[in-house]
């Protein structure tokens, strides 16, 4: 038997064999598998992320792959007014989304290499990147490793109950900054787009008809959820707040500053605050919607 | 071995038929570093007889490999014996420090 851990790593060390082939052991933030290549055994010790469907094990009668190399969203506000401007632009890059179907099972994985968000919300500001990855590098160079990943192993054979196998949710390290102004626009523009498909709606609703039964709402259809094992890696975030000035934005940002002193926290402003959220390993998990 | 460290592999047994890979430390006397060796060793049952067959393991044969394909380095080691360090993107040759354990 092997024993391995992440170095430095509090944790009790994973005790692996090198006999068993093909046996995975899932850990918090590493999976660890045995393969045979030729006449070498081979310990391989990946990322959550790197785990894929595995074409191999399962007969797929269907698979379906969106792949897109780079994906950019340019989010406009005041878009119906003169004076419209670009506040936001989203890069995605490796965006994968994957599905196979067995006779047995379905497969769902969604995997993005990178994702960056800028503020263009203002010419001149200390944040021109809202949201970027933390290990680029790393993440550029290993062609495995990715940003985000999601899988979704669904067991076919249930009836009567959406029967989940796996459910891995695996995210890299990532850096923050944001300002207080932004969020105040962010809100603005959430609203705009709340009233203009409002507007939308109101356009396609039908004629009101005078029945009750004709504007009463079907009770929505309920499956039980089982889920066998659900993993969520740890997820790491440098968070990087600034407000501005009391007298610029002292109106807009009444809720910001009750939250902040509801938590008791008189200084608003921070630099890379780390905040580690644990990951956490679930099995047998049931619930009824 | 002429130019190995005075310290013996872990024991091996010879009943135990079966292939292993093997590691020892080669320490020549001016030197304060080491170097790892990895052997291959071969226990063989012909006509009534048990060969114990060592031989240096070869380059891209070896019989097991650790990868770490993670963005940290990671810690190995067998049960009472020497640990070991594999950075992040590395690949290394393992070898028992005891192996019959």
């Amino acid at each position: 038997m092997i024993l391995l851990k992440p170095h430095r790593s509090t944790d009790k060390p994973l005790s692996v064999s090198l006999d068993k082939m093909n046996a995975t052991v899932q850990m918090e933030n590493y999976l660890v598998k045995t393969i045979l290549d030729h006449s070498t055994r081979k310990l391989l010790i990946t990322l959550p992320s790197q785990q894929v469907v595995d074409k191999s094990g399962d007969n797929y009668h269907t698979v379906i792959n969106v792949n897109f190399s780079k994906i950019g969203v340019s989010l406009v506000q005041n878009f119906n007014e003169i004076q419209s401007k670009e506040f936001l632009f989203v890069t995605l890059q490796g965006f994968e989304l994957m599905l196979a179907q067995s006779e047995k099972v379905k497969d769902y994985q969604f995997r993005l290499k990178y994702l960056n968000i800028d503020n263009n919300a203002k010419f001149i500001t200390p944040y021109p990147v809202l949201f970027t990855p933390k290990n680029k590098r790393f993440l550029k160079e290993n062609e495995r490793a990715y940003f985000l990943n999601v899988l979704l192993k669904q067991d076919t054979l249930a009836e009567n109950c959406m029967f989940f196998k796996n459910v891995v949710f695996d995210i890299e390290p990532m850096c923050v900054k944001v300002e207080a102004s932004f969020i105040q626009l962010l809100q603005d523009f959430m609203g705009q787009l709340n009233s203009a498909l409002e507007q939308s709606a109101h356009l396609h609703q039908p004629a009101l008809c005078a029945q009750p039964w004709a504007t009463c709402a079907l009770p929505a259809e309920t499956n039980p959820v089982y889920i066998d094992e659900i993993i969520i890696s740890p997820v790491n975030v440098s968070l990087t707040f600034t407000s501005e000035s009391k007298s610029q934005s002292a109106n807009k940002l009444m809720l910001l500053q009750m939250i902040l002193k509801t938590v008791g926290t008189s200084v608003i402003n921070f630099d890379d605050a780390q905040i580690d959220l644990k990951g956490f390993k679930l099995q047998n998990c049931f619930d009824t919607p | 071995m002429p130019g190995f460290s005075s310290q013996f592999s872990g024991y091996l047994s010879p009943n135990s038929i079966g292939q292993f890979a093997l590691y020892i430390q080669k320490e020549l006397s001016n030197e304060v570093s080491k170097e790892p060796i990895f052997l291959q060793v071969d226990l063989l049952l012909q006509d009534g007889m048990i060969f114990i067959e060592v031989q240096a393991q070869k380059s891209g044969k070896e019989l097991y490999i650790i990868e770490n394909q993670t963005n940290f380095e990671i810690e190995y080691w067998q049960e009472n014996g020497r640990p070991g360090r594999l950075e992040s993107g590395k690949t290394t040759p393992f070898g028992w420090d005891l192996p019959m354990q």
